[in-house]
């Protein structure tokens, strides 16, 4: 009997556990089962009545997928017929770094010694489509992101740009990412988040979209290969109509500001390694370039200094690149060129002029040739190597001995035009004649404006007296009729009149003839009664009789007497 | 009375003529000046030139003119002299800087200064570029606009019984801050013109010494064109000067010649 009873106690115990594990089991959804690589998807884990679930998991689609938000987790609890059950939610927001059949892994999870396993699934993503040629069945998100690049091939060194372009159907009211500062293989021209981006519109499926180029990004490449330009989260606030759901939303209109995370999808660039057999001329240049070389004078004396500027223009990696080194005749001192930089960081690359200013000293007479300025550039355009050369004129340096020997004829209008510029020529005429001991500062003429100041100074000082007179006579002029003033209010003053229209007189006539002469309230002691009568009456406009409004009148009527006998 | 009033009509008359005809034969010694310059006679043209000058009136464009002849007649010194003087009467008359900078290429004594911090350099070249007549003038016009603002914004407050007190004052420190800049410019200008003296040298080579004398040491060799502070003169005899303010000796009058005399 006692070891039927045991046998029941134990099969009542299994069946107990039994029916507590009934309900325990951990799931994982995704909120997507196919999208493209542009749109943000969400991978849940719900576990359902087990105690110290997890609050994050290890996801492990490092490979297939980019974390962009997450994890956000939530407890649910209820009660039915008495019994509680709980349910945990553990979701992360993901985007997919490759296109086609993509498998979410089972994820076992040991809680307190139980093993619980969720079900593999299968994703379909497609790639980041040509928004031209999006299949119109295609369900396509309110919001997305394009990349666009400049070039699709350039060579090692050739500046090329990446344009980010956000497509919307909704109200963006702000956009933000993390700068990029630097890039495996490249590097960083500049990043630039517009802010003030050109907008077009275009019609996708049926549906209208705001498209602007958000962002760029301006590279040069220090490597050759292909490389994956990554993909580019981007935290986009939308403007939505609707309820609005928390304090911080505009509560007024019906609108709320929403974060969007969204993925600028990656792409491919091929990198060509250059040529060889550049030449020594060649120090890195890429793009399309012109050179101007000019030598500042042919004719210099001895320990006098000239500048060989060599001048270059044009687009391409203006930044990257310096100018070849130059050999220079024995006899002359040369110092580190002068570099003058104005080029601008444009659409695609850099553009505009970059020059470099040799000052060489000579040391020594003589005439002294130069050999011709070379410099080497590759041309993507024609892709090959393009060497541009100068000749300089050659450099006569006269020595000291000549200079005072001969110094006149040295500084003939002949010479001077061979130093390639000249004076300018004579005044033909006289202008303003001085006095040769003139001095600017006893010329009266000069001091004129200061004498118009000072008229004007007192032109507004007199204004001001003015004012003020005319204020003062005011007063008087409504001190002397406050009496005349008043009466006459009073005398306009009916019983055909309302009596709120009636009060309104009385105070006016009262407390103006008051103001007109000047009075305070401490004068007579009837003052602040009269005034709280008034204040009083005016709480209750509709119960006012003529018999009170008249007892008032002749009040004030009374004082006013009694003041002007004072 | 009738005598009197014929007797002051004449002679007004005749003052004007005199005017006009001192005016005419300037003008006429002017043209020639130039006429001399085309006709590369450059000696003559110095000389009616100088003629001019010795009236002890003055024009930046006789001033320009002298450089000019000089310049072409082969003396550096003299010519930047002159375009020196011309640059004090019109400092910002791009002619007189540009051949200034031509004939520096001419300079043989040659020093390179350090780059000036750049509100310093900005505050030189305020400085060179504006008169101290147009600076006074400068000032002057920025207080009338400044009087004339605060009047009319007195006047419209009470006109609306608003309080523009805080427009109003505003506008006066704006002004004021603007005013006090050029005046410290205009101040500055005005002491140095009072107690600097420049010179140009106008030999070939000549040497500073350490004494006023013959006999003392050479301390450095200066080539024509150069442009020296004169410290002081000793009659007519030797000038103390320095070059580049580090360099200080002794020089020979004759040797030098003075920008503002």
């Amino acid at each position: 009997m006692v070891k039927i009873r045991g046998k029941i106690g134990l099969i009542s115990i299994i069946l107990l556990f039994s029916v507590m594990l009934w309900g325990q089991r951990v799931t994982c959804t995704v909120s997507k089962s196919s999208f493209s690589m542009q749109e943000q998807v969400q991978i849940t884990f719900t576990f359902e009545d087990i105690k110290n679930s997890p609050r994050s998991v290890d996801l492990k689609l490092h490979n297939a997928f980019s974390v962009i938000g997450g994890p956000y987790s939530s407890t649910n609890y209820s009660w039915v017929n008495g019994k509680s059950t709980s349910t945990n939610k553990v979701s992360y927001d993901i985007i997919a770094k490759k296109s086609g059949k993509i498998l979410v892994p089972a994820y076992e999870f040991k809680i307190k010694n139980q093993v619980y396993n969720t079900d593999p699934i299968a994703l379909m993503v497609s790639k980041s489509a040509k928004i031209d040629a999006l299949d119109p069945s295609i369900d396509i998100p309110t919001m997305f992101m394009e990349t666009v690049l400049n070039k699709n091939r350039v060579y090692q060194g050739e500046t090329f740009s990446l344009y980010y372009f956000l497509y919307t159907a909704e109200n963006v009211v702000n956009y933000t990412t993390a700068p990029l500062n630097t890039l495996d293989g490249f590097i960083v021209d500049k990043f630039d988040l517009s802010n003030s981006p050109k907008s077009s519109k275009k019609v996708i499926n049926g549906k209208e979209y705001l498209i602007a180029g958000i962002a760029s990004l301006t590279l040069t490449p220090t490597q050759s290969g292909e490389f994956i330009l990554a993909q580019k989260p981007f935290r986009i606030s939308v403007k939505r109509s609707g309820q609005a759901r928390t304090v911080f939303d505009d509560p007024f209109f019906g609108t709320n500001t929403k974060d969007i995370n969204i993925v600028a999808p990656s792409d491919t660039i091929t990198v060509l390694p250059l040529p060889a057999s550049a030449g020594s001329a060649f120090t890195g240049a890429i793009g399309e370039f012109t050179m101007k070389v000019a030598l500042d004078s042919t004719v210099i004396y001895e320990n006098q200094a000239t500048a060989l500027k060599v001048e270059l223009t044009g687009s391409g990696n203006l930044e990257h690149f310096t100018f070849p080194q130059q050999a220079f005749p024995e006899g002359f001192e040369v110092f580190e060129p002068k570099v003058k930089n104005n080029y601008k960081l444009k659409d695609k690359d850099y553009s505009g002029l970059r020059s470099w200013e040799y000052v060489l000293i000579a040391s020594k007479p003589g005439t002294f040739h130069f050999d011709d300025i070379a410099f080497t550039y590759f041309s993507p355009e024609e892709e090959k190597y393009i060497t541009l050369r100068s000749p300089v004129k050659d450099l006569r340096v006269i020595s000291h001995n000549e200079l005072e020997g001969d110094y006149k004829t040295a500084l003939t209008p002949d010479e001077v035009r061979v130093l390639s510029k000249d004076i300018r020529f004579i005044q033909m005429g006289e202008g303003k004649i001085y006095d040769v001991s003139y001095d600017p500062v006893k010329d009266h003429k000069n001091w004129m404006i200061y004498y118009i100041a000072i008229l004007f100074i007192l032109f507004f000082i007199a204004l001001e007296i003015i004012w003020k007179i005319r204020m003062n006579n005011m007063k008087q002029i409504r001190y002397k009729n406050a009496l005349k003033t008043a009466l006459t209010r009073f005398h306009k003053i009916n019983d055909e009149q309302e009596p709120k229209h009636i009060l309104l007189e009385i105070e006016t006539a009262f407390i103006d003839y008051l103001h007109d002469k000047q009075l305070k309230d401490d004068v007579h002691a009837d003052i602040p009664d009269i005034k709280k009568t008034i204040e009083t009456y005016k709480y209750s406009p509709g119960m006012l009789s003529h018999v009170q409004l008249n007892q008032l009148k002749d009040q004030a009527l009374g004082l006013i007497e009694d003041i002007e006998k004072v | 009375m009738k005598r009197m009033i014929t007797m002051s009509m004449v002679l007004l008359i005749s003052l004007v003529s005199l005017t006009f005809a001192g005016d005419a034969d300037r003008d006429q010694l002017f043209k020639q000046g130039v006429s001399a310059y085309v006709g590369e006679d450059y000696q003559h043209a110095i000389a009616l030139f100088s003629q001019l000058e010795k009236t002890k009136k003055v024009s930046w464009e006789l001033y320009y003119n002298l450089g000019n002849s000089y310049y072409r007649n082969g003396e550096l010194g003299n010519a930047i002299r002159y375009w020196e003087k011309a640059k004090i009467i019109a400092p910002s008359h791009s002619d007189i800087d540009h051949n200034l900078l031509i004939a520096e290429k001419y300079i043989i004594d040659k020093v390179v200064l350090p780059d000036m911090f750049p509100l310093f350099k900005w505050y030189k070249q305020m400085q060179r570029q504006l008169s101290l007549s147009l600076n006074i003038q400068i000032i002057g016009a920025l207080l009338l606009i400044l009087i004339l603002t605060l009047g009319y914004i007195r006047q419209a407050g009470r006109r609306k019984s608003k309080n523009y007190k805080a427009t109003y004052i505003t506008v006066l420190s704006v002004f004021l801050v603007i005013i006090t800049l050029f005046s410290l410019i205009t101040i500055d200008t005005a002491q140095r013109r009072k107690n600097e003296k420049y010179a140009i040298i106008l030999e070939n080579s000549v040497e500073i010494l350490s004494e006023p004398t013959k006999d003392a040491i050479v301390l450095f060799i200066l080539h024509e064109g150069s442009k020296v502070k004169v410290n002081k003169n000793i009659e007519d005899l030797w000038s103390n000067i320095s070059y580049f303010d580090d360099k200080v000796g002794w020089i020979h009058r004759s040797a030098i010649g003075e920008i503002e005399e």
